[in-house]
């Protein structure tokens, strides 16, 4: 046993020694995956946000006069609350005179956290205004947004204008740090229970668990007859399904380090260009103080585990293979038992019952591809929407901040899904050039040829994007479900399938240059070369 | 009388040699093929001349590694040739332009690969019956039931190539090459897998054939008794072909 751990960990570091490319880009594809998470994760608490984004009108400040000390940490250690102040006047006799409380919150924030942030303002009696409180209920944001206006100039204890707290600021102001201490402890306590925080993992999950398993279903086809000659030689499955994930897992693991400097130097460029707008110092964030360790750690367990389980899967798919098929590296094709030869080939004057044919009984494999595709497509959708959301709101400073923040993010995700799925293509397609060269052997014209497998990529990708609208759909719903405060309005029919058909031309966006580009790649690269290179005898 | 020739047909008499006599189907020149390795290099096909006739039957023998499957894939126009020209029915297949080519693979050249090459999601009677798919070509509707039970796999037509043995996929793969009734057949040790018996049965329907459609057959072979039975006998050795003499 211990013998054969030996020998499987000697394997695993020549492979990647001499295929350190097919390693590098496993791990490359987990750091973008787990840096975008750690971006998201970031952004999601607000303490953290309020440093690197501008008080603007959007925000709310309240505040709460004479509490006492403990009452003050446990507002400023909701994860909601974006900034706290102690506003503190004493006379001249040093008695004090002014005990005042200013939390800086958006209403959006708030909602985020539901239960809990209304537990706190009913414990502190943080609305004095009942319209506030009603709005609130009913999550009318524009009311919120007309009230806070509407008192813009006005006094009022709670709810206070941004003018004159920004006045009062320069005076006898502390900044309570209500930063990476609540996230931490939140993290572990209540945040990560919080649904929202889930929906997240679920669809970052998603998409690392189904790039993995394309990434490791290419490099388990490349590999089958090494793997079928360490089986002959008396590896046993469960050891060759070790040997497979182990490979995904450390690619996910030495990404982790890459992902946190990653995160970091995207943080401090991004201070660098807003810093202005945000009136923050680049220079004052150090690694640990802009990523919190939790969230390092999360992440990193969390997408590892993904990704071995994408891996897993792929092996669990080849699992049943004979060793004498991995020998011959055959079991790429899965060829679906056939009774009979089928009537609509003797019936049928040309080559597209072929295509027909084909994807039916290759069926398994069509299945596969397709849905890890699709699994992986809405994290990319999510962000399109991030961004499609902040383009509209560009009017707002504050949009063009987290249009930035969320392109960073977006960059690595659409960079990362469309590789994959152009890697995925090619690979695909490169699996079958030796059958597309019986085809040219028996004098098929490569226009001809082309057509054939454009016209099943076309079914192909259009079958992907119909199931990724669906699953996205299916995420999204339920955590907008999930989530305490009801939406103000439901959707009405028409209203749910225009947003279905938007995300459809937006996945189709994506996948369908993706997939034909795969499929242009791996078509040049056969029709370059000779026939005989995809049929090779050997005797 | 001089026809209108079309578009396509000038294009074609392009590539056309006209002083290759027109009995000779099949005439190679100074073919060569190096296979670069680094830094040194394989002649595998070295400067072979060749011509055969209409309707003649020529085996190539020769030890394994010698060529001879490079130079049969070059001549069916299969592989590129590092130098040197192949001309079937007087045109230079490799200036060919391959929409042409393709059409002359599909209509006048069968080839038996010597490791089959079927399509594995086909069942054997598709994958037979995929050449006339391409051309379009069902003049012989009658022609597949013949050839399956000469060649005796009548009765695995609906099996796939992977629940087939080495020697009926062989014959599925005699019979895919031979649907269309092509002009020309290159054949790679098409009795490789098979028992003496069956290796017999399959020469003889190949000379059938032949002798039926006064077809063109050029055929790699380890079998002397199989060679034996040729109009000419070819020797390869190191890349180099020599015809054996007559004794
Ligand atoms: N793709 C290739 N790259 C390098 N060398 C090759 C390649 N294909 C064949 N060869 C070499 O060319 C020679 C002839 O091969 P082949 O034509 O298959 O021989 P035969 O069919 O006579 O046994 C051999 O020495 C073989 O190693
Ligand atoms: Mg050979």
């Amino acid at each position: 046993m211990k013998q054969t751990m030996k020998a499987i960990r000697y394997f695993l570091l020549r492979d990647i020694r001499t295929r350190p490319l097919q390693f590098l880009s496993s791990v490359l594809v987990a750091m973008s995956a787990i840096t975008a998470l750690m971006l998201m994760l970031l952004y999601t608490e607000a303490a953290w946000r309020a440093r690197v984004m501008p008080d603007h009108d959007q925000n709310y400040h309240f505040v709460v006069k004479n509490l006492s000390y403990s009452a003050k940490n446990e507002i400023a250690n909701q994860p909601w609350a974006q900034a706290c102040y102690e506003i503190l006047e004493y006379d001249d006799d040093g008695n004090l005179i002014r005990d005042d409380f200013r939390i800086r919150v958006t209403w959006d924030e708030v909602w985020r956290w539901g239960d809990r942030a209304w537990e706190i303002f009913d414990k502190y009696d943080m609305w004095d205004n009942r319209a506030y409180r009603s709005a609130y209920e009913y999550n009318y944001d524009y009311i919120l947004e007309k009230l806070q206006k509407r008192y813009y100039n006005a006094e009022v204890v709670n709810g206070q204008p941004i003018t004159t707290s920004a006045e009062l600021a320069t005076k006898r102001e502390i900044v309570l740090k209500c930063g990476n201490t609540a996230f931490i402890s939140d993290t572990i306590n209540s945040y990560t229970f919080q649904p929202e925080f889930f929906g997240n993992l679920t669809v970052f999950g998603m998409f690392l668990a189904a790039v993995m398993a394309i990434l490791s279903s290419e490099r388990y086809k490349r590999q089958m007859r090494e793997y079928g000659t360490l089986r002959a030689l008396g590896l046993r499955r469960r050891q060759l399904i070790a040997l497979h994930c182990t490979h995904t897992a450390l690619s996910s693991v030495c990404a982790i380090p890459l992902a946190a400097g990653f995160t970091w130097g995207i943080v401090d460029l991004y201070l660098r260009l807003m810093g202005d707008l945000v009136h923050a110092d680049p220079a004052a964030m150090t690694l640990t103080e802009s990523i919190p360790l939790p969230i390092i750690g999360w992440c990193s367990l969390w997408m590892t585990v993904l990704s071995t389980v994408g891996s897993l899967v792929v092996c669990l798919l080849y699992r049943k293979f004979p060793v004498i098929v991995l020998l011959r590296g055959e079991g790429t094709f899965q060829v679906s038992f056939v009774s009979k030869t089928s009537p609509a080939f003797e019936d049928s004057p040309d080559l597209s019952v072929y295509n027909r044919l084909y994807l039916l009984r290759t069926r398994k494999s069509q299945i596969f591809s397709v849905a890890v595709i699709a699994i992986m497509m809405p994290l990319p959708l999510m962000y399109m929407g991030f961004l499609i959301d902040d383009v509209f709101e560009l009017q707002y400073t504050d949009a063009l901040v987290s249009f930035l923040y969320n392109l960073f993010q977006a960059i690595f995700i659409f960079i990362t899904s469309v590789t994959v799925t152009v890697l995925a293509s090619a690979g695909m397609t490169d699996e079958r050039h030796a059958e597309f060269g019986i085809f040219r052997a028996l004098g098929i014209k490569r226009k001809r040829l082309s057509d054939a497998v454009n016209a099943q990529s076309a079914l192909r990708a259009i079958i992907v994007a119909v199931f990724a609208v669906v699953i996205f759909v299916i995420v999204t719903d339920s955590r907008l479900q999930s989530s305490a405060v009801t939406a103000p309005m439901e959707d009405t029919l028409p209203v749910f399938l225009a947003k279905c058909l938007l995300d459809l031309i937006g996945t189709a966006v994506f996948v369908f240059p993706s997939v034909f580009g795969g499929v242009r790649l791996s078509l040049r690269r056969f029709f370059r070369r000779p026939i005989i290179d995809a049929l090779r005898d050997t005797e | 009388m001089q026809t209108k020739l079309t578009k396509a047909e000038r294009k074609l008499n392009r590539f056309h040699n006209h002083e290759i006599p027109e009995n000779e189907v099949l005439v190679a020149r100074e073919l060569t093929k190096t296979y670069f390795q680094g830094d040194y290099h394989i002649k595998a096909v070295d400067n072979v001349f060749l011509r055969v006739r209409r309707g003649e039957f020529v085996s190539i023998v020769g030890t394994s590694g010698s060529g001879k499957s490079t130079l049969l894939h070059m001549l069916a126009g299969l592989d590129t040739p590092t130098s040197g020209q192949v001309f079937l029915d007087g045109y230079d297949i490799h200036s060919m332009d391959d929409d042409q080519f393709s059409d002359f693979r599909a209509k006048k050249i069968g080839f038996i690969f010597q490791s089959f090459h079927l399509l594995p999601v086909l069942t054997a009677k598709e994958n037979i019956l995929m050449p006339q798919k391409i051309s379009g070509d069902t003049r012989y509707p009658s022609y597949f039931d013949t050839l399956t039970r000469m060649l005796k796999i009548d009765d695995r037509l609906h099996h796939l190539p992977s629940e087939l043995s080495g020697g009926q996929r062989q014959r599925v793969a005699a019979a895919r090459a031979l649907i269309n009734k092509p002009d020309i057949l290159f054949a790679d040790e098409p009795t490789g897998n098979l028992d003496r018996d069956s290796a017999g049965e399959l020469i003889d329907l190949l000379l059938a054939t032949r002798a039926e459609l006064g077809q063109t057959l050029v055929m790699v072979t380890h079998d002397p008794a199989v060679a034996a039975r040729a109009d000419r006998i070819y020797h390869m050795e190191n890349g180099v072909l020599r015809e054996q003499k007559p004794e």
